[in-house]
């Protein structure tokens, strides 16, 4: 069904279940192995010790914000290396804007995207690392 | 008989009375007559003396009274113009807009209570103190110069000379207000010393309510998106794995909830774009676009509506090459896509929907004809205002927010573009955007 390498690792931070569920069975689907976060801290908890190869972050959560999140993981050397995707459905464009300096690779509105358009999304950035969406 | 005077000299003289010689007697009695011409002379100018010093008198009581009597009219014009004055400054005072005068050189002869309020300052802080010190104005971002806001009289004008809405001022230590500014000159304005009068009304509540809303709607939009981002996920993937299990009433009923839900997807969009104009924050990044390629790419997507509702949908190309025009491809697709999305919902079964170009000396203008149901002409002028619908036959089953060419206006303005339409009523409609061409070198 993918070509995708079986051991690639996605980390997505949802704090909505309905949001996070689908996502991670539609991806683990497409053979990829996903570790779900509800909260921004749980996941910073988890970048303590691994790293994945795409990070999905959503921007609005509950206990830290996406962009703190993401100036966190890249002001550490370790884990500064990681593509981060954002999953957003403020599209705020300053907030993007402030995401991009940062070196998010892109991100994407939630409410337009279908689950299969998120997986080839993710598909795509695995495999072809400098094509980042606009 | 001799003068009293003369007589008791010439007694003294010879001795006595009887001794007086008689041979010079008459001498002595014309010499007495001086005397009494003397005397009388004397009389009269005593007699005339005391008239006059009587009739000073007179006049100094006169002239008493008379300063007396000025003294008090004088008070009393004192009293009645500061009283005026009083009612001036008490009318000014009570005046809920903020009111500045200023003179020839912009220095601040008038400061009512109000312009106390909205800047901060007292107003024994700025009498005299030129205008540029107290309060700067801005129009968005661009700060406006008090040669704008508040020019000289020129040409024995009179009446309003300068006037802009939802200013922001900053006053004392940078007090920060929302204002709509009226400036007035009057004809004598130079005889006065008086340059203009400024009437600021404080607007901040107003948009700190306007905000509040636009806060609120962008808000219930993105609370709108979270439950809709999660039908629509369920859902296609709920069609994508079940496909082919479906009868054909649960296929239709599926595709009408899909439907219902990309147009509720859109009607949040809508609203978060209106709410995106109206503070600001909708931009435009321009570049240079084949416009006839770009508008096929976008016809070409609604081919297949139009092959439902067995409409031909047909794009004339234009004789002589189109110049590139500069746009932002995002932003004009939503306003092609939408115009063509209009004209196909509108048009009945078997009509037809055209596009085709003009090209002017600056500009490449792009027309959607349709051969549907036409828009009255009392609704023409009403088309591009937020929240229009156009009522009667067309509202029926439609779709619409109301939004759509409101947006569309708003996207064309900022590509410094004109939209417009033409209509007969029940022969078909043509929507019509103008964009700048790109001009070749």
């Amino acid at each position: 069904m993918t070509n995708t390498d079986q051991n690639q690792v996605i980390a997505l931070i949802e704090d909505e279940d309905l949001i996070r569920d689908l996502y991670k069975r539609q991806l683990e689907k497409a053979g990829l192995s996903v570790v779900a976060f509800d909260s921004g801290q749980s996941a910073l908890e988890w970048f303590k010790k691994h790293t994945a190869d795409l990070v999905l972050l959503d921007v609005m959560l509950p206990d830290i914000n996406g962009i703190e999140i993401l100036r966190q993981l890249k002001a550490d050397e370790r884990t500064k290396k990681m593509r981060v995707l954002l999953l957003t459905n403020l599209g705020q464009e300053t907030i993007l804007k402030e995401a991009e300096c940062l070196g998010a690779e892109g991100h994407f509105i939630k409410v337009s995207y279908t689950p299969s358009q998120v997986v080839e999304l993710v598909q795509s950035k695995l495999t072809n690392g400098s094509n980042i969406t606009k | 008989m001799l003068h009293k005077t003369l007589q008791r000299q010439l007694i003294k003289a010879f001795g006595s009375q009887q001794r007086i010689p008689k041979d010079l007697y008459s001498l002595f009695q014309t010499i007495s007559d001086t005397y009494f011409h003397a005397d009388e002379d004397r009389d009269l100018i005593e007699r005339s003396l005391e008239i006059s010093s009587r009739e000073l008198e007179n006049l100094n009581r006169k002239l008493q009274s008379e300063g007396e009597l000025i003294e008090k009219e004088v008070e009393k014009r004192t009293q009645e113009l500061s009283a005026e004055r009083n009612k001036l400054s008490i009318i000014l005072s009570g005046i809920v807009d903020a009111v500045i005068a200023v003179d020839l050189e912009r220095k601040i002869i008038l400061f009512n209570k109000a312009a106390e309020n909205v800047t901060g300052y007292k107003v024994a802080q700025v009498i005299d103190k030129p205008i540029d010190d107290v309060i700067k104005l801005f129009d968005n971002a661009t700060q406006i110069s008090s040669e704008t806001f508040c020019p000289m009289p020129q040409n024995n004008f009179e009446g309003i000379i300068y006037k802009k809405q939802g200013l922001k001022m900053l006053g004392l230590k940078q007090q920060q207000t929302y204002v709509d500014l009226l400036t007035g000159q009057i004809q004598e304005g130079h005889v006065f010393n008086l340059g203009c009068i400024l009437t600021l009304h404080n607007i901040s509540k107003e948009m700190q309510l306007e905000e509040m809303k636009l806060d609120f709607v962008s808000m219930a939009a993105h609370e709108l998106r979270t439950p809709l981002t999660a039908i629509n996920g369920y859902l296609s993937v709920f069609i994508e794995e079940s496909r082919g299990t479906f009868t054909e009433d649960q296929k239709m009923f599926l595709d009408r909830i899909t439907i219902a839900t990309h147009q509720l997807v859109a009607l949040v969009e809508n609203l978060l774009n209106v709410s995106r104009i109206e503070r600001g924050a909708f931009t435009v990044k321009l570049e240079k676009i084949d416009w006839l390629q770009y508008v096929k790419r976008v016809v070409e997507q609604f081919e297949e509506r139009a092959k439902q509702k067995h409409l031909t949908l047909t794009l004339n190309t234009p004789s002589t090459l189109l110049p590139p025009v500069m746009a932002d491809p995002l932003r004009i697709s939503e306003v092609v896509s939408n115009l063509l999305s209009n004209a196909v919902t509108y048009t009945p079964g078997s009509g037809s929907v055209t596009v085709w170009f003009e090209k002017t000396a600056n500009e490449v203008i792009t027309h959607i004809q349709d051969t549907g149901e036409g828009i009255p002409p009392e609704a023409l002028p009403h088309l591009f205002t937020k929240f229009f619908r156009v009522s009667g036959k067309l509202e029926q089953g439609s779709k619409g927010t109301g939004l759509g060419l409101y947006i569309s206006k708003e996207i064309v303005t900022m590509h410094n573009g004109r939209i417009w339409a033409e209509s007969t009523f029940k022969k078909g409609s043509t929507f019509s955007f103008a964009l700048p061409a790109v001009k070749s070198d």
